[in-house]
C-alpha cells in the first residue's frame, strides 16, 4: 500500500475482483465468505477505521482460511 | 427484385390459426370480445414471456374478427395527456380503412409504462378501462411489477405460455422450406436452445444465420450467434439461483432478472424456506440473507455505494450456497410464492387509506394531532361503536365519517349504526328543508327567520336537539 500509494479500500476491491475470477480455485462457499470478511472491512474503512489494522486482520482470517482448507 | 423484409414481420402469424399453441389463451380472448361489454372486467391483460405471439394473437383475432386497432406501444409515449387523446380517438372517429365501427384498444408492454417519463400513465389507463366504451387489451411480461399493481384489479389475466421446442421446431422448418434454405439438425437445436422459448428471437437469429448464405455450421453460429441477456422473471429468477454450481452464475441471476436487489431480497424472505429443508442449512441461508440486509442498511447510512456488491454477494451466492447438509436441495422442485410480505401491504392498502382519512376527520374536530386521535380517542370510539349504536351514529354524523370508517369501528355491530345513522341524516335533511321552506315562506310575510324556528313544529324539535348535539 505504501509503495504503490494505495488506499485500503482500493486493495479490497482488487481482492473482490480476484475472488470470484475462474484463477483462483477455493470451494464456491469459501468465496462467499470471504466476500463477506471483505465486505465487513469495508464497511469498517468507510466508518473511519484505521486501513492497516483492518487489513492485517483480514489477513490474518484468511489465513487461518488457508490453513484449514489444506488440512482438508 | 423484392423488397427485404424481415422474417419476423413476413412470417408474422396472419391468421388466429397461426399463432401456435396458445389455446387456452385464444378461446378465453375470443370468448371474452364476443361477450363485451356483458363482461366483469373491461380489460385484458395479457401476460407471457417475450416472443410467444400475444401481440400478434391480439392483431390476428382483429383481423378477423373485423375489429380496428388502436396501438399504443412501447414506442409511444405513454403519458396521461397521450392515454387521454388515445380515448377521445377511440370514442369518435370512424375509420377510413376497414369501414368497421368495432374499435380495440391496444396497449402493448405496459410493464414498459415509465414512472418517470410517462408520469400519470398508468393512473390514466386504470380511469380508461373504467369508463371505456371500448375493449381494452394490455400486454406485458411481468404482471407482477409493482407498477402494475393499479392495474392488477381491473384485468383479466390471460396467461401466455413459454412455446416448447416441438412447436418452435416447426415453424422454424417451415421457414426454412419456404426461404429455401438447409437448416442443420443441430444448428437449429442450437437456436432453440438459446432462444428460451422466445420464438420472435430463434426467428430473428435464423435470419441473421442464413442472410445470403445457404448453409451454416454449428461452430459459425456459435460464433455468429453471441449469448444474449434475458430479463428472467421472479421464479425462474429463484430457480436459477438456487440451483446454481458457481458463486459467479449465482452472481449472474441477478444481473439477468426482473427483479432488482431489494425485491429479491423479498423474493428469498419468502421462499428460502420452501427450498431448504434441512434446518442448519435454513440457518446459513437466512444467516446469508440477514448479512445482506445489514449492508443495504449500511449503504443507506452511510451512502457508500461500493458495499452494494458484497450484499449482492451474500444475497445470491451466500443463499445458494447454504445448503451444506442437503445439497440436493438446492435443485428440489419447489412451487415458489409471491412475497407475502407485498400482498399483505397492497391488501391492507385500502384499510390503511380509510384509518388515515379518519385520523384526519377527527384530528380537525378536535384539535388534537392525527397520532393522538389514532392512540386516545380511536379506541374510546371503538368501545361506543361496539356497544351504543345510537350514540355512535351520532358521532359518526357529526364527524362526517364515512360508511367504510364505520364499518372499520363497529366491527360486527356495523349494519344497526349504518341503519342509525342513515334515518339521522335523513331526519336531519327533512328538519333542514322544512326550516328552509318556512324561512323562505316567512321571510316574504314578515322577513324574520326567528320567529320560524321557534315556531318550528313537533317533527323539528327533535331534529333540532339533534342539530345542537351535533353543533357540540
Amino acid at each position: 500500500m505504501l509503495t504503490f500509494g494505495l488506499s485500503g479500500s482500493d486493495v479490497l476491491k482488487q481482492m473482490h475482483r480476484e475472488l470470484f475470477s475462474a484463477d483462483l480455485k477455493i470451494p464456491e462457499d469459501i468465496r462467499v465468505l470471504l466476500a463477506d470478511y471483505i465486505g465487513e472491512v469495508q464497511f469498517r474503512l468507510v466508518e473511519g477505521a484505521d486501513d492497516e489494522i483492518q487489513l492485517t486482520a483480514l489477513l490474518a482470517k484468511m489465513a487461518l482460511l488457508g490453513a484449514r482448507l489444506s488440512k482438508q | 427484385m423484392n423488397i427485404r423484409i424481415p422474417w419476423v414481420i413476413k412470417y408474422r402469424p396472419k391468421r388466429i390459426n397461426d399463432v401456435v399453441n396458445q389455446e387456452q389463451a385464444k378461446q378465453k380472448i375470443i370468448e371474452w370480445l364476443r361477450s363485451w361489454p356483458n363482461v366483469t372486467k373491461k380489460a385484458l391483460l395479457l401476460y407471457g414471456p417475450p416472443g410467444v405471439g400475444k401481440t400478434s394473437l391480439v392483431e390476428a383475432i382483429a383481423r378477423e374478427f373485423n375489429y380496428e386497432l388502436i396501438e399504443l406501444n412501447a414506442s409511444d409515449s405513454r403519458r396521461r395527456e397521450d392515454i387521454e387523446r388515445i380515448v377521445a380517438k377511440a370514442s369518435s372517429a370512424r375509420s377510413l380503412v376497414t369501414q368497421s365501427t368495432k374499435k380495440i384498444i391496444l396497449m402493448d408492454e405496459v410493464d414498459g409504462v415509465a414512472t418517470k417519463e410517462d408520469a400519470g400513465g398508468i393512473e390514466a389507463i386504470k380511469r380508461l378501462v373504467e369508463r371505456t366504451v371500448v375493449p381494452i387489451i394490455m400486454t406485458a411480461n411481468n404482471p407482477w411489477d409493482q407498477k402494475l399493481r393499479p392495474l392488477r384489479e381491473i384485468c383479466e389475466f390471460v396467461q401466455f405460455k413459454k412455446l416448447t421446442k416441438t412447436e418452435m421446431r416447426t415453424v422454424l422448418r417451415k421457414i426454412c422450406a419456404n426461404e429455401k434454405i438447409e437448416c442443420e439438425d443441430d444448428v437449429l437445436d442450437y437456436i432453440i436452445e438459446r432462444s428460451e422459448g422466445d420464438l420472435r428471437s430463434a426467428i430473428n437469429d435464423l435470419e441473421v444465420l442464413y442472410e445470403g448464405r445457404t448453409k451454416v455450421t454449428l461452430e459459425e453460429a456459435r460464433i455468429l450467434l453471441r449469448p444474449r441477456d434475458r430479463e428472467h422473471d421472479p421464479f425462474e429468477t429463484l430457480r436459477r439461483l438456487f440451483s446454481s454450481n458457481y458463486a459467479w452464475q449465482a452472481k449472474a441471476t441477478l444481473n439477468q432478472s426482473q427483479l432488482d436487489y431489494d425485491t429479491l431480497k423479498l423474493w428469498l424472505e419468502e421462499n428460502i424456506a420452501y427450498q431448504y429443508q434441512d434446518l442448519e442449512d435454513l440457518a446459513r441461508a437466512y444467516d446469508a440473507l440477514s448479512r445482506a440486509d445489514v449492508y443495504l442498511g449500511r449503504i443507506i447510512k452511510t451512502g457508500d455505494w461500493d458495499l452494494l456488491t458484497y450484499a449482492i454477494d451474500v444475497m445470491t451466492a451466500g443463499v445458494a450456497f447454504a445448503a451444506k447438509n442437503n445439497p440436493r436441495d438446492k435443485y428440489r422442485w419447489v412451487k415458489y410464492s409471491f412475497p407475502q410480505r407485498l400482498t399483505l401491504l397492497s391488501k391492507s392498502k385500502e384499510i390503511r387509506d380509510t384509518v388515515e382519512d379518519m385520523l384526519k376527520l377527527i384530528a380537525s374536530k378536535i384539535h388534537v394531532s392525527t397520532s393522538t386521535a389514532m392512540n386516545d380517542v380511536v379506541p374510546f370510539l371503538r368501545v361506543i361503536f361496539m356497544n351504543n349504536p345510537q350514540v355512535a351514529a351520532k358521532i359518526a354524523l357529526w364527524l362526517g365519517l364515512s360508511e367504510r370508517m364505520i364499518e372499520l369501528l363497529a366491527g360486527s355491530n356495523k349494519s344497526q349504526v349504518i341503519e342509525y345513522y342513515k334515518n339521522l341524516k335523513k331526519t336531519l335533511q327533512q328538519a333542514q328543508s322544512i326550516t328552509t321552506q318556512r324561512a323562505s315562506g316567512k321571510s316574504e310575510a314578515s322577513k324574520s327567520k326567528n320567529t320560524t324556528s321557534s315556531e318550528a313544529g313537533k317533527q323539528d324539535k327533535g331534529s333540532k336537539s339533534l342539530l345542537s348535539f351535533v353543533k357540540k
